[in-house]
Parts: C-alpha cells; structure tokens; sequence
C-alpha cells in the first residue's frame, strides 16, 4: 500500500465528493509536511531544488525566490531530471519540478517520472509540480502520485510558489519548535515526577 | 502579427530590481534564439513530437516579456503539431513564428541597451 493510500484510509470521511477531494489534499499535505518535519528536526536551513529545462523560466524563478525568500532557504537549479536525481543525496526539503521535462537523453523521463522516482529515493521531500498547461486532470494525477502541490505557470505563479515555500518552512520551523517544546515538558513532568518519589520517600523515612 | 513587447509584468515580478530584468532579458535572447533555431530544424525535419515540446517549452517566456501574441501562435502550433490534426496550415505557422521572433528579439536587444 502507497504512502498515500494508507493516509487516505486514516483520512476522516466529511460528505460530498468535491469536499472529500479537497479535505483529502489537504490531509495529505499536513501529513506531509509532518513527516518532513520530524525527518529533517535536525537541520536548520532549508534546502529548495528548481527544475526546469526552460532556461528563462528556471532563472526568472531563481532570481525572484532569491530576493523575496530568507536568506535562510538555499536555492539550486537544474536544467535536467537526471542532474536533480543526482544531487538527492543533499537532502532537498522541497522540489519544485516541471511537470513537461523535455528529453534530452535517450534515459530522461517526463516530471511525472522523476516525481516517482524523487518518492521512492526521498519520500519526506515535498514536491510541487509545475506546468505550463493549467489542466485539472494533470493537477489531480500529479497529487495522486505524491506531489505536495500542483501550480500552472500562470501570471501568479511565483506569488502562489513564494508563498507556498513560506507556509511550508513556516510550518516545519513551527513543528520542529513545537516538538523541541514537547521534549522540555517530557522532561519537566518527569523530574517532578522524580521528585515526588524522592519526597515520598524521605517522608517514610522520617516517619 | 503584433510584435509589441510589454515588460511591466517582469518589471513587477522583479520588485525594481533593474539587475533582475536585464539578466532575464539575455536569457530570453539565448534561450529563444537557440529555440528557434531548433523549431526551424525539426520543421524541416516533420519531427512533429519534438516540434510540439519545444513550442510548449518556450510558451511561458513569450508571456513573462509580454508577446501575447506570440505565446497564443506558439500553442497554435504546439497543438497542430501534437495532434497532427492541421499538419497543412502548421508550416505557414511555423514561418509566421519565426520572421516574428526575429523581430522580438531585436526588440529585447534594444530594451537591454536602453536599462
């Protein structure tokens, strides 16, 4: 069973279809960023692929995440599927991945196959697909194969992406610190817990 | 066709940053002129697929340096290609595309030597 697919069945059912549809987007994007979360607490900065193989596209994105982004969330670009697959192994926290890759080796594949293959190497590493057709049918199989999010490059395109980037590693950092807060308190109740004991003793030794 | 260039989109998208647009524009006459070189090539080769995937991959910049017209000529011709439905009417496509482009390029080399 996919990841999805055992999500989904954890999912609470809410009515109609439209509404499932978009609860179950939802779900699995909170789901997702939670599983990033606990699989990156231990890094700080957030790393962000960029691929494309349209040049202009892929420096126009670059160049306005760079300024409107923290300096905190690196930024790589690659001209190829390949070129990405190679570099998993930094750990990229997002993908942001062109849905139509044209193939300029006889090995590359289209988006939709790296996005594939980006789960099976990295399953936490959230992907948001983007495509130059603005097709409901591509954005619901883009989801169903795992990607976080699905954007056309349309006029908003880098507006909605910027603020997607924002809100994810908002709500990592928000996670990772909720986390952190968890751990202080474990460890509070359990001193308490400790010094309870300790006086219940010393009480029945003086007794 | 209108060959009119609008770059208050990507001079919005650049926040003021005049550094921003000129490096988009360069890349827009690279990766364009060597985009239509390759259009020219596969329509002579009637590779359609290739034809049709290069159309789709240069669609967005045309948009970005405000060229409606030409992004709306490249869907036109990335369709006929794809579908091969009007392969008949796609060279004249094709040959209004590529005396256009020329002219556009021209026009964003003359926007470089004016930021």
């Amino acid at each position: 069973m996919t990841q999805e697919a055992q999500i989904a069945k954890k999912m609470p059912r809410n009515g109609s279809a439209q509404k499932e549809l978009l609860h179950y987007s939802s779900f699995l994007k909170k789901e997702k960023i939670k599983n990033h979360s606990n699989a990156s607490s231990v890094k700080h900065d957030m790393l962000v692929f960029l691929v494309d193989d349209d040049a202009f596209f892929l420096n126009a994105l670059y160049y306005y995440l760079t300024d409107s982004l923290s300096p905190k969330i690196r930024l790589k670009t690659f001209s190829t599927g390949e070129e990405c697959l190679k570099a998993m192994d930094e750990n990229p926290d997002i993908i942001v991945l062109d849905y139509m890759l044209s193939a300029e080796s006889s090995k590359a594949m289209n988006g939709l196959s790296y996005l594939k293959k980006i789960n099976e190497v990295s399953p936490d590493t959230l992907v948001v697909m983007l495509s130059a057709q603005d097709n409901v049918d591509v954005a619901l199989e883009t989801i169903n194969e795992g990607a976080y999010d699905y954007l056309s490059k349309s006029e908003t395109a880098f507006i909605r992406l910027k603020n997607i980037i924002k809100n994810i590693t908002e709500t990592i950092s928000e996670n990772i610190e909720q986390e952190k807060a968890e751990k202080v308190t474990n460890r509070l109740n359990f001193f308490i817990i400790l010094l309870l004991i300790l006086l219940f003793i010393i009480g029945q030794l003086t007794e | 066709m209108e060959k009119s260039l609008d770059l208050s989109y990507l001079q919005n998208i650049s926040m003021g940053n005049k550094e921003f647009v000129l490096k988009l524009l360069q890349t827009f006459v690279e990766q364009t002129s060597l985009e239509m070189e390759k259009i020219h090539e596969l329509s002579l080769k009637k590779d359609w697929d290739s034809l049709s995937a290069s159309a789709h991959k240069i669609k967005p910049s045309f948009h970005f340096v405000g060229a409606l017209e030409m992004e709306a000529l490249l869907n036109t011709i990335e369709i006929e290609a794809k579908d091969k439905s009007k392969l008949a009417e796609l060279p004249a496509h094709i040959s209004i595309f590529l005396k256009a482009c020329k002219e556009i390029i021209i026009a964003v080399k003359k926007e470089i030597e004016n930021l």
